[in-house]
């Protein structure tokens, strides 16, 4: 058989067995989605991931999706989402938030990092979220003296 | 060129059903993951991987055909030609490999099959879709071709090669024969290659034989007492496959683009993964320098006998 009509011919058996197996593995189910149990599993995925952070005071979404920390002895924040059955976390430091907006008790964070969507997180009430929305400022402002500084050096 | 199939056409069927009875001892035993999400991701770039061989593969076949008449012998298509064109050939993979995780250029392409946070066989076909335009097969694929084997017969052995190292992306086995675990690579090695833990990062090289990184000092056993977490370093948060594929080659432009020296842009493009300038990053080196500070002081803070003096 021609060697293009063959490459063809797997091309198209490989998406139809891709179809098959993810549907497969949808039906057999066998995986719990994930989420941030408690503030100590949230902690101690954060501190594996991030060498030398230790996470301080913490704050954990009401759905269970995400949390965020503080870090002892340092300026930087953490994050811990969840994303299909795992974790995944970030050390947010000066200059990785893009933009956060608080709409009632709800935090909602962009980073400056393309691998990472949105990320909102409900808290207990306003007065907690809008405690959690200044300590992120005041990181993205140290971002933005950080960017002016090396502008102007 | 002389034409000899390629075996992971063939292999396909055997992938297939090795990930449909994985998916099924995952079922029943828990003792595998499998997330459809991560599963298709994975899947989606493997076949990205087959598309871009067949696109972008005239890049390397027209380099292996240009430098075939600088060869110093004319080895020929002779039994023992295969053999040990197959080893010389896992040879050279160990330094690719180990290449891939210690010059950023060449990660930005592997970390693809790094990515995913589970380790099962569709782990195995998570590949990247640019390869050929890394030119790594020029640094590292030129030299079977030099010596004298045929570029069908290297391009034969190569694939063998993938295709031997698709078993050992799996949880469902624990260990080996101790005789095979000290020769050959095992699902219990590569565990540890695709683990994050400071102790496993950058060990376990090897493709087909583990004797190289036993060799050459990069072999780290699996121990029971530290289960691997894969994955790496910075987790992605994504399933998308073309932020997958592209996130590294990115990240590699930003910072190029915003290195204040050519020196500064250099190592960005060609320093280990995780290099900066002023070390605000962490590199494989520096994550293990501070797991192993952390662990003394951990030590010490447990045993206070062992303080020094001061």
């Amino acid at each position: 058989m021609d060697s293009a009509l063959v490459q063809i011919l797997v091309l198209i058996i490989s998406a139809l067995a891709i179809a098959g197996l993810v549907w497969l593995n949808a039906r057999l189910g066998g995986w719990t989605p994930a989420r941030v149990e408690s503030l100590a599993a949230a902690r101690a995925v954060l501190e594996f991931d991030v060498i030398g952070f230790r996470a301080a005071q913490g704050v954990l979404a009401a759905d269970g999706r995400a949390a965020l920390f503080t870090e002892d002895g340092g300026e930087r924040l953490g994050l811990v989402t969840a994303l299909g059955d795992g974790l995944v976390s970030r050390a947010l430091g000066a200059g990785d938030v893009r933009a956060v907006d608080r709409d009632g008790a709800g935090l909602k964070l962009a980073l400056n990092d393309y691998t990472y969507p949105a990320v909102t997180l409900t808290l207990a009430d306003e007065d907690e979220a809008e405690s959690w929305r200044r300590a992120i400022e005041a990181l993205t402002a140290a971002g933005a003296r950080q960017n002016a500084v090396e502008a102007s050096a | 060129m002389n034409e000899l199939p390629n075996p992971i056409y063939f292999a396909i069927p055997a992938f297939i059903a090795l990930i449909i009875a994985e998916m099924i001892h995952a079922r029943s035993t828990r003792r595998v993951n499998y997330e459809p999400s991560d599963t298709a991701a994975s899947l989606i770039m493997g076949l990205g991987n087959t598309v871009s061989g067949v696109v972008l593969g005239f890049i390397a076949i027209g380099w292996f055909v240009y430098i075939e008449r600088f060869a110093v012998f004319d080895i020929g298509f002779v039994w023992w030609a295969f053999i040990l064109a197959f080893v010389l050939d896992d040879f050279v993979y160990y330094w690719s490999h180990r290449f891939a995780h210690t010059v950023r250029w060449w990660w930005a392409d592997h970390v693809v099959h790094h990515s995913s946070q589970h380790y099962n066989l569709s782990t195995a076909l998570r590949q990247p879709w640019l390869s050929p335009l890394t030119l790594k097969f020029i640094f590292f694929g030129s030299w079977l071709v030099l010596i004298g084997f045929p570029p069908a017969m290297v391009a034969f052995v190569g694939a063998l090669n993938l295709v031997y190292q698709f078993w050992i992306h799996t949880e469902a086995v624990g260990r080996m024969p101790s005789w095979f675990e000290a020769v050959m690579n095992t699902p219990s090695h590569h565990r540890v290659h695709h683990a994050t833990n400071p102790r496993y990062l950058d060990r376990n090289y090897a493709g087909v034989f583990i004797v190289w990184d036993r060799m050459f000092g990069t072999f780290e056993p699996e121990r029971d007492d530290e289960p691997c977490r894969y994955g790496i370093v910075k987790n992605l948060g994504t399933r998308n496959p073309l932020k997958i594929c592209l996130h590294e080659w990115l990240g590699i432009i930003n910072d190029v683009r915003n290195a204040k020296s050519w020196r500064e842009a250099l190592g960005y493009w060609l320093g280990p993964p995780g290099w900066s300038p002023d070390g605000s990053r962490l590199s494989s080196k520096l994550i293990k320098q501070r797991w192993a500070e952390q662990q003394s002081r951990r030590e010490v803070g447990e045993n206070p006998a062992t303080q020094p003096a001061e």
